[in-house]
């Protein structure tokens, strides 16, 4: 067949080759291009990253010497439990413990079910416990602590307008095998090395240190004062001026020449802090210590040796370091002593706790006493430091000890997260029905909801106190809870199996034994045991019907695991813990258990720091939840009343500051009605936020409202729904679902604004750092507070951030609109 | 027929909607003009017009989503007026489909069909559930009935919203231009679905431009001009020899 040849030849399915499927081409790659790419791309982009790199560096230079080299974190590390729970009683703060745990459980099991977490969260969260853990601890090891330079002698020294005498004596806490190391602080001899010494000093050391700084500041005056003067830029009546000043400055006297700093040997004592029992003695010689200092050697032509006295402590405890320069010296000397950090003191109602800084070594109370009256210790008030400090500096003095008291609450915190996880992964596994498309983690959704009203309850129960409830008492009533279990199972077996109504029969007649025995002894009458009869068994009654309803949802494994559970729990509770608490009472271990009230009322007064913070917002999101839904809804409704008042209402909130409501809670509710006069402050900041963000929320909500198109209302009218089901039912589920990031953002905005409760007079965190920057012992710690507290509040909200955005892109927030 | 049905219903009952001179405005517009019509019981209908008549206006207003000024309309013995419980009585016993689907996006296909039976006819959740599947059976999509409506196609959502509407065991159902939406290729599914409801015997008021379907299983047609019936008659009679100009010029441009 010959043919012309085919101009356009036809493509059919078996003409063209199969063309295989290739890897995309590797882009050129690396990080120089890389950084070709992102960085310098043109010559704007060049400059533009070159000045951003610049800034940062500088900035985080200069952030990082303040942090390490200059800052005084003490007050962190004195205020940290006044920053966190306020005035919450000492005795009592377990009980913030155990909620926020309550909380971290919460939180750990709506994570798992919400939330896929990335191994680099993960990651991160294990570097953070285990820095909390490690570095104390190595900071400890590798790092030793600063000097101490501690003043002696009988002179009185000069700093500012008050004089400071050198204590004779100082106390000290140290560990059994603990090494001090004392000598004649050398670099003491003269004023610019003085200026120079970097660490702690007393009082009076700080007031020769002073001294000394003062002489040179004095003198860079005259140099500049005399230099303008020489020159010839003044105007008659500057020159004049200046003149004066400059006669009215003298050149004081070298400050170590002053007070003879270091002239005469130091004898050192140490006693035993109980008895005053002399430990231990040495004389630091002066003259030793000079010749040492200058290089002369011995006749044998040894280097002569510094003086230096080792004390190694013989057990754990306090000792007393007493030192005195020869019998009427008119001299100061001036100590280098390694190995006493300072301490801090904690005081609890009824005893005090003192810990050393660098370490948890902690003793409680047996502080020395010399003639009745306690020896001053090294202390961090009074002892201050002086001088840039260096990493290691920082690291065993700050970082160290400031970790392991954040760690000491936070490693709990993380650790009950983990575990609320777990317990998530856990319910999982146990139940594993996953409906279709659905995340497998989606079964753990339905058990959040009553897990947070749960633990919100026993929180702020926890927070805020019962009167008049014994350990006893707790014990039955979760024993009761658990019969509650109990009684579900029973439910379940009861249409089950033929076994199931003697079962529930017993069940149910222990839930009336139980009742009669817990009420038979306190209340007085017939009426009472009664009614708490009739309670319980209704409650147990509800919870046997839902199991009886529900049965089929649970293999038969897992009812009568159920069953053993609620078991064990309830005879823990009602028999082993009762038995033990009766038993350690009668052996006297803690005190007889009908008078004792746990959870006594803490007033709201006494509550602060971040746990105020928390309180607040958490009250105020709950609170303004519901009612900015009904104002929402209000402003949109067909009844021109509720209409104009809630539109009053939300426009004149809007349209004042927070601060403003805030006075007006303060102080125009006890107008209103002065019987509110007595209600606390706390509760009143409460309403004041409750109203304000009510109002924000409201327009949040409206705006949502808007967004659901107006076809979804007539599908349901049409379908014959009344307008309240399709409010709750419709348009209210998605206008909410619209405005999620949005009520999100609203709430951590809330969560910045409760600071303003500060200005009328509540110590939340701000209030707090407020307060505590005013005391005269922090004055000038300003920065380090604010910068404290600048952390935690960052730390908070971006947890909330991140949490929202989580769960928004597990879709669990997002609008399904159509396709 | 069909003509055969129509006949042995206006022999056998009273009219299920009846409309009598129904007028409507909006602001000074006047949509509905003497609106006259009944339709009997197991009656399909279909209205069609050219856009703007009132075709919607008026099937929204025998479930009274639009509220009509003058005239009367009396829907299975209940007349339409301002008492609430009548309204809500009526609109138990007619179902509505729309152009747009308006499925409830952030409930799950099963959800959006149980609804209103649960909440409305206070069914319990079993029962309201296997209703729903046996329905999501018929409208072919039992497989769908976890997802979401985002999740479905044009067709299948609308499938789905007949679904929901027949859940509430209505004796009417309204049909508002149900395929006008759809791309070409998933009108099929949905009319055959239509079909399928009007062969069980159910009356049926329908917005369509869906010409063959029309004449394949209407009784009657109604044509809307200017919110007037310009002509009413059988599919053959109103097709195939329109008497009023203004129906030949709608049928000659869309034909
Ligand atoms: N809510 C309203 N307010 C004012 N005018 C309206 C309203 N709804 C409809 N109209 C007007 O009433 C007239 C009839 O509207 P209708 O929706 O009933 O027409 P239709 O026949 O369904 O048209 P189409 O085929 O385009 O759907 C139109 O001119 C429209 O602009
Ligand atoms: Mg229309």
């Amino acid at each position: 067949m010959t043919t012309a040849p085919d101009l356009f030849p036809r493509t059919t399915g078996t003409v063209y080759e199969e063309i295989p499927a290739r890897p995309a081409p590797m882009l050129v790659s690396g990080p120089l291009a890389w950084m070709r790419e992102n960085l310098f791309k043109s010559r704007f982009d060049t400059v533009l990253t070159i000045v951003t790199t610049i800034l940062l560096v500088v900035f985080t230079l200069a952030l990082a010497n303040w942090v390490i080299a200059q800052a005084n974190w003490l007050v962190i590390t004195r205020n940290l439990r006044l920053l966190m729970v306020g005035l919450f009683p000492i005795d009592q703060v377990w009980r913030v413990n155990l909620a926020v745990l309550f909380v971290a459980f919460a939180l750990g099991y709506s994570i798992y079910a919400y939330i896929r977490v990335s191994r680099f969260v993960q990651a991160a969260l294990i570097g953070l416990v285990l820095t909390m853990m490690v570095v104390p601890a190595a900071s400890a090891l590798l790092f030793s602590t600063p000097p101490s330079f501690l003043a002696v002698g009988a002179v009185e020294v000069q700093s500012g307008t008050i004089s400071e005498l050198p204590q004779p004596r100082a106390a000290f806490l140290a560990r059994q095998g603990d090494t001090v190391r004392f000598e004649i602080a050398l670099d003491a001899l003269n004023d610019t090395d003085l200026v120079g010494m970097s660490g702690f000093m007393d009082r009076a050391a700080s007031g020769v240190y002073n001294a000394a700084r003062a002489r040179f500041r004095t003198e860079a005056e005259i140099a500049r004062l005399d230099a303008l003067l020489a020159g010839d830029t003044l105007t008659e009546r500057q020159r004049a001026a200046a003149q004066d000043s400059r006669d009215g400055l003298s050149m004081p006297e070298e400050t170590t020449a002053t007070y003879q700093v270091n002239t005469e040997s130091i004898s050192i004592r140490i006693l035993d802090g109980a008895t005053l029992a002399q430990v231990s003695s040495a004389v630091l010689d002066i003259a030793q210590a000079r010749d040492a200092q200058a290089g002369e050697r011995t006749n044998s032509g040894q280097p002569i040796e510094y003086p230096v006295y080792e004390f190694v402590a013989p057990a754990d405890g306090w000792y007393v370091l007493e030192k005195s320069l020869p019998e009427g010296s008119e001299t100061v000397g001036i100590l280098d002593v390694r190995g006493i950090p300072p301490i801090l003191e904690r005081n609890f109602t009824g005893y005090n706790e003192y810990v050393r800084i660098t370490d948890d070594f902690t003793v409680v109370g047996g502080r020395p006493m010399f003639e009745d009256s306690q020896i001053p210790f090294i202390s961090m008030t009074d002892n201050l430091y002086r001088g840039e400090r260096s990493l290691p500096d920082y690291m065993s003095l700050f970082a160290g000890p400031i970790l392991a008291l954040l760690g000491r609450g936070l490693i709990p915190f993380i650790g009950l997260l983990a575990v609320g996880y777990g317990a998530g992964y856990a319910l999982v596994q146990l139940r594993p029905r996953a409906p279709r498309n659905q995340s497998a983690h989606a079964p753990a959704r339905a058990l959040v909801g009553p897990l947070w009203a749960v633990v919100l309850t026993l929180f702020f129960v926890l927070i805020y106190g019962v009167n008049g409830y014994s350990t006893l008492d707790f014990a039955f009533m979760f024993a009761s809870f658990a019969w509650v279990g109990w009684m579900f199972f029973a439910g379940i077996t009861l249409n089950r199996a033929s076994w199931g109504r003697p079962l529930f029969a017993s069940v149910a007649l222990t839930g009336i034994a139980q009742v009669v025995l817990l009420h038979g002894d306190t209340s007085d009458n017939v009426s009472g045991i009664l009614l708490g009869s009739l309670v319980w068994m209704t409650i147990g009654l509800l919870a046997a019907r839902q199991g009886y309803i529900n049965s089929q949802r649970f293999s038969f494994r897992e009812s009568v695991i159920g069953f053993g559970v609620s078991s064990l729990i309830w005879l823990a509770l009602f028999l082993i813990v009762p038995l033990l608490l009766n038993a350690a009472s009668s052996l006297g271990l803690i005190p007889a258990l009908a008078q004792e009230n746990v959870i006594g009322i803490v007033e709201t007064r006494r509550w602060g720091g971040l746990l105020l913070t928390m309180v607040l917002t958490v009250v105020a999101i709950l609170a303004s939840f519901p009612l900015g839904v009904l104002l929402a809804l209000g402003r949109r409704s067909s009844l021109p009343l509720v209409r104009v008042v809630c539109t009053l209402f939300i426009e004149l909130v809007r349209g004042v500051p927070l601060i403003t409501v805030l006075f007006m809670a303060q102080l125009l509710v006890p107008l209103i009605n002065p019987g509110l006069a007595n209600v606390e402050n706390a509760i009143r900041a409460m309403v004041g936020l409750t109203l304000f963000s009510a109002a924000y929320l409201a327009e949040n909500v409206r705006g949502g409202l808007q967004s659901v198109p107006p076809g979804q209302d007539e599908a349901a009218r049409a379908l014959g729904m009344g307008s309240i089901q399709i409010t709750l039912f419709i348009t209210l589920p998605q206008a909410l679902r619209a405005v999620i990031p949005a009520l999100v953002g609203q709430c951590i905005a809330l969560f910045k604004d409760t600071s303003l409760v500060a200005l009328v007079g509540l110590l939340d965190l701000t209030g707090m750092a407020k307060s505590i920057t005013a005391q005269s012992e922090f004055v000038g710690t300003q920065s380090e507070t604010y910068v404290y507290i600048t952390v935690v509040y960052f730390i908070v909200s971006y947890f909330m951030a991140f949490i929202s955005r989580r769960i928004e892109a597990s879709g669990s927030g997002a609008v399904r609109r159509f396709g | 027929m069909s003509d055969v049905t129509h006949s042995e219903n206006t022999a056998s009952a009273e009219p299920i909607i009846i409309c009598r001179k129904v007028n409507k405005w909006f602001g000074e517009f006047h949509v509905l003009r003497d609106v006259t019509v009944d339709v009997m019981p197991r009656e399909v209908v279909v209205v069609i017009g050219p856009s703007g008549s009132g075709k919607s206006t008026f099937i929204r207003c025998i479930n009274r989503l639009e509220e009509h000024q003058e005239g009367e309309i009396i829907v299975d013995n209940i007349t339409m007026g301002h008492d609430i419980r009548n309204i809500a009585a009526i609109r138990r016993e007619i179902g509505m489909v729309f152009q747009q689907f308006n499925l409830f996006p952030h409930l799950t296909v099963l959800n959006n069909v149980m609804l209103a039976p649960m909440n409305v006819r206070r069914w319990s959740k079993e029962k309201a559930e296997q209703k729903a599947r046996e329905l999501l059976d018929r409208v072919g999509i039992p497989e769908q009935a976890e997802k979401y409506p985002g999740q479905l196609s044009g067709g299948q959502q609308q499938r789905v919203a007949i679904a929901r509407a027949l859940a509430m065991e209505p004796k009417i159902m309204l049909f508002d231009e149900p395929t006008s939406a759809l791309d070409p290729e998933m009108v099929k599914e949905v009319l055959d679905v239509m079909k399928e409801v009007t062969s069980s015997g159910m009356t049926m008021v329908c917005v369509t431009h869906e010409m063959g379907f029309a004449r394949e299983v209407a009784d009657r047609i109604l044509f809307f001009d200017q919110g007037r019936i310009v002509e009413t008659g059988t599919p053959e009679q109103l097709f195939d020899n329109p008497q009023h100009p203004r129906t030949k010029l709608f049928l000659s441009q869309i034909l």
